[in-house]
């Protein structure tokens, strides 16, 4: 499995419905997928100190935001499509 | 009709009671009764575990219906009498049938092929006969054997009161059944052994409900199945935020690799951590997350989903 650069993975996330939250926590950055104006249950952190994403952080993110590592991959190279995640959690009953 | 019932002669179990001497000649009609019902309990067993070695239908109310048609279907009926001393003659219907058996497709070959091969096994062997009887263990299991044998033996071979002499087809000579001996009864009529069965035991959340303070729980309603350990909170600490729980939340604590990690599903939480403690602490962590953060908006900017998680949380904070 690919590693991510946590920076570009972070901005590919927010240009899809993503955005980032009041946090308390100094370490890490919480952002949360928002559909049509309303907050989804979908959320995952990214560390401040812009660490690589490796299998392991890449499953554990996919995880937090209803997606396979597979298609959180897809997701952060801007292959998956807003429309795309948007439909799967859908499937999910997520939204 | 008579013609219905003659076809039906020609392939019957014909037999006859005699009472015993000390009965005064008279055949009692609980003996009769006995007879009869020994016999018809003995051959449906005996269907019953013909149809199970071809059936496919999984769902069990499903089959109940299928094998209450079965059972109506190979009812053994009277097809003669004779009052002289009680003497009889019966066979399943082969000829027609009202019901459809998934399974089988031509019924009354089926049934006339079941009774044909029940008559051969039960009724017309030698109860002693030991290739018979390795031969009667490797078809049928001890509690088949049970079902079918017992109620020939106990009811029938081994009645006090009356003799009864079997025959087949309208000019068959009456033969009584062989009593079986000892060590023959022991594997036609096995005695039960309990079985420890080792079930797969599985768990799920559920939602229970208590009226009282002694009444057992009944079950509302499954949630998913569960295949790791349960965690229960119901204290949850993160910071200075101390959340005092109604009952118990609960999370599947799942371990992968060197990882662990606790989820609720219903509140939409996963963390996780390299030890237990650590995904414990995070997992509190998105407790009070998603507790300030849900309650911080106002209900129309969250979606349906996230809004039941909501209520939930602030139903379940005290």
């Amino acid at each position: 499995m690919a590693t991510l650069d946590s920076n570009k993975t972070y901005k590919a996330m927010c240009k899809k419905g993503f955005q980032e939250a009041e946090n308390k926590s100094n370490d890490h950055k919480r952002i949360e997928f928002w559909h049509n104006g309303k907050l989804t249950r979908c959320r995952t952190k990214f560390s401040h100190n812009a660490q690589e994403l490796n299998n392991y952080l890449i499953g554990e993110m996919a995880k937090q935001i209803a997606l396979s590592k597979n298609e959180f991959v897809e997701f952060a190279k801007c292959t998956l499509t807003e429309e795309s995640y948007v439909s799967i959690l859908k499937t999910k009953k997520l939204i | 009709m008579d013609e219905f019932l003659q076809k039906l002669r020609e392939k019957a179990v014909y037999f006859k009671l005699e009472s015993k001497p000390k009965y005064g000649g008279g055949v009692g009609i609980d003996d009769v009764i006995g007879v009869l019902k020994s016999l018809s309990e003995s051959y449906q067993s005996f269907v019953d575990i013909e149809y199970n070695k071809i059936n496919t239908q999984q769902d069990r109310k499903k089959l109940t219906q299928i094998k209450k048609g079965l059972v109506e279907e190979n009812n053994l009926i009277i097809v003669d009498l004779s009052f002289s001393s009680f003497g009889s003659a019966v066979s399943p219907n082969v000829i027609t049938n009202t019901h459809t058996i998934p399974s089988i497709k031509n019924q009354p070959k089926w049934k006339k092929e079941t009774f044909e091969k029940y008559k051969s096994i039960v009724l017309k062997s030698d109860f002693n006969d030991q290739n018979y009887l390795k031969d009667i263990s490797k078809q049928f299991t001890p509690v088949d054997r049970q079902r079918i044998f017992g109620p020939i033996i106990d009811g029938i071979i081994n009645n006090q009161k009356a003799n009864t002499s079997f025959s087949f087809g309208e000019k068959g000579k009456l033969k009584q059944l062989p009593k079986p001996k000892k060590e023959s009864y022991s594997i036609l009529v096995p005695t039960p052994q309990p079985v420890q069965i080792d079930q797969e035991i599985r768990t799920s959340l559920a939602m229970v409900e208590i009226k009282g303070k002694t009444a057992k729980p009944k079950v509302l309603e499954l949630f998913d199945e569960v295949k790791n350990p349960i965690y229960s909170f119901n204290l949850i600490s993160f910071g200075n935020n101390n959340y005092t729980l109604r009952f118990p939340i609960y999370c599947e604590l799942i371990h992968e690799d060197k990882t662990y990690s606790m989820e609720n599903k219903e509140f939409g939480i996963y963390a996780s951590g390299k030890n237990i403690e650590e995904a414990q602490k995070n997992f509190f962590e998105e407790f009070d997350y998603v507790f300030t953060r849900y309650n911080s908006l106002p209900d129309d900017q969250l979606t349906d989903d996230v809004l039941a998680i909501k209520k939930l949380l602030n139903f379940v904070v005290k």
